[in-house]
């Protein structure tokens, strides 16, 4: 899953609302100029792929690879710690 | 002397969270006191917080800071443990609080932008603890929050685990949004015209299916991390909340229900109104023609004028960040530090409009509605901050610097509860 940025119209941001595998973050959503709308999102490469379609302009701040070597990383790092301390 | 507690380059997890919680207490016994939450979490931890004070409330107003709720949002109980850290550092040496000078590289590629040295000064730190009764819960959710840090993206949006760990034998069905699950609106068929919600809204205000991410729970305040904060809510009679979550550069203030308005008639306990609120904005096309727009009450008159305070708190606390991201809020000259570093001020309500409509359950709005409960309790102003951006890594902002997310974040968390804190004083 990437971490995008989508932006677009109200009909478009309405409309990959409803893309499977796309989870737009609410607190994210900021108004921009021209009635235009940015929101951040987790989404499969077919999910940003069908928002492109949709007319949305997207900008990909993680890569797939990236939001999992990034997540697998620190939870390789923070398990390490849990079980050198015992951790329950 | 107390060590210097420097910024943390790893998410903590829930025992380090703890142990550090019970370290501050032992460290400052003159200031500080451990308190237990009276439940202990679905997979039976014990959760702490600390009352930082150094004499009985007797009259000083309680100020309650929360984060964890939701579990992937990494930041926001590292900065709150920090915060006490640096707090009690500060007032036991008579030392300022000092962030030196940093960089951020924001997503996808930078260029790095740099902050100056921000500094809270002791005298403002001795102020604050002389003048408040402050709570500090950093971990809510600690089930959710070790579940999130040693699984990798197993849920199938791949954005990190977020409500707690009710147990379900399906695995998909795990989990409550103890975001959802506070005794405010929670039963939203019976707050809302559910009809007339979603003939504007795609979602509901919380989800009743267990495997969504928004799934409100079995009942009103049924998880006993939700319990636990409305409990510290009222033990410390909150005049003051603020619960940290991630992310959106937001400073959210009640309601979240619906919009604000100034009719008394209109409350979350009339019965008049019953199924009947509409939940959209003024002037929507959905909005029922015979009846008026419901606004939820908020006060707005003397002595506390609550509605106009809560955003003047709020305006306090975005300017608070820019300034310590080195903007003045008063010029509007741009700078990368300004672009990136400008919390948007506005109403839970119409967060996600016109996307999405009003939330029921939350933190923020249980603290809330607690003076409207009890007259006596009145004023709370009740926040929620999303700190951080997705150019910030999202959910899991890179702790490391660089490209140093988590540090300007943890910054961003200082100068907000600082400038909550001054105004509470």
């Amino acid at each position: 899953m990437s971490l995008v940025q989508i932006e677009g119209s109200e009909d478009v941001l309405r409309s990959v609302q409803g893309i499977p595998e796309l989870h737009l973050v609410r607190s994210s959503l900021e108004a921009r100029s021209g009635h235009r709308y940015k929101v951040a999102a987790y989404g499969s490469d077919r999910a940003v792929e069908a928002a492109v379609a949709q007319g949305a302009q997207v900008k990909v701040l993680l890569s797939s690879e990236g939001v999992d070597e990034h997540h697998t990383r620190m939870s390789a790092v923070i398990g390490q710690g849990y079980t050198e301390r015992g951790e329950v | 002397m107390p060590p210097p507690y420097a910024t943390p380059t790893v998410p903590g997890t829930p025992a380090q969270i703890e142990a550090a919680l019970a370290d501050l207490a032992a460290t400052f016994p003159a200031l500080c006191t451990l308190g237990e939450f009276p439940n202990r979490s679905v997979e039976n931890r014990k959760i702490h917080f600390l009352r930082i004070a150094n004499a009985p409330q007797d009259g000083r107003p309680a100020v309650v800071l929360t984060g964890g709720v939701h579990a992937r949002e990494s930041a926001p109980p590292d900065a709150l443990v920090h915060f006490a850290q640096n707090l009690l550092v500060s007032r036991t040496t008579g030392t300022d609080i000092v962030f030196p000078a940093t960089s951020c590289r924001p997503l996808p590629a930078g260029p790095a932008v740099n902050y100056p040295p921000f500094t809270v000064p002791a005298d403002e730190v001795e102020r604050v603890l002389d003048g408040v009764d402050l709570y500090v819960a950093p971990l809510i959710n600690p089930d959710g929050r070790l579940f999130d840090q040693l699984h990798p993206p197993s849920d199938p949006i791949g954005a990190g685990w977020r409500k707690n760990r009710r147990p379900h034998a399906d695995p998909a069905r795990v989990g409550v949004d103890i975001n959802r699950n506070h005794d405010i609106a929670w039963g939203f068929e019976d707050y809302y015209d559910m009809q007339v919600y979603l003939s504007f809204y795609q979602n509901g205000p919380a989800s009743t299916d267990s495997r969504r991410e928004t799934y409100r729970g079995p009942s009103a305040a049924s998880e006993p991390e939700t319990a636990n904060v409305q409990w510290l809510v009222d033990e410390a009679r909150a005049r003051y909340f603020v619960d940290v979550h991630q992310f959106g550069r937001k400073v959210l203030l009640c309601w979240g229900i619906e919009d604000n308005g100034d009719d008394p008639s209109m409350t979350f306990s009339s019965p008049a109104w019953t199924g009947r609120r509409d939940g959209l904005r003024p002037g929507s096309p959905g909005l029922p023609p015979d009846r008026p727009d419901y606004r939820e009450f908020v006060t707005d008159s003397p002595p506390h004028f609550v509605r106009k305070t809560l955003g003047t708190i709020a305006g306090e606390m975005r300017d608070a960040i820019l300034r310590s991201a080195g903007a003045d809020p008063a010029v509007s000259t741009a700078s990368p530090q300004r672009a990136h570093s400008t919390y948007d001020v506005g109403q839970s309500a119409s967060l996600y409009h016109p996307f999405g409509g009003p939330v029921t359950g939350t933190t923020d709005d249980y603290a809330f509605r607690r003076q409207f409960d009890d007259p006596a309790r009145a004023p709370v102003f009740a926040f929620t901050i999303e700190t951080g951006h997705e150019e910030e890594s999202g959910f899991h902002p890179d702790y490391d610097s660089p490209p140093g997310h988590y540090a300007k974040i943890e910054r961003e968390v200082h100068a907000a509860l600082m400038a909550l804190c001054n105004f509470a004083v």
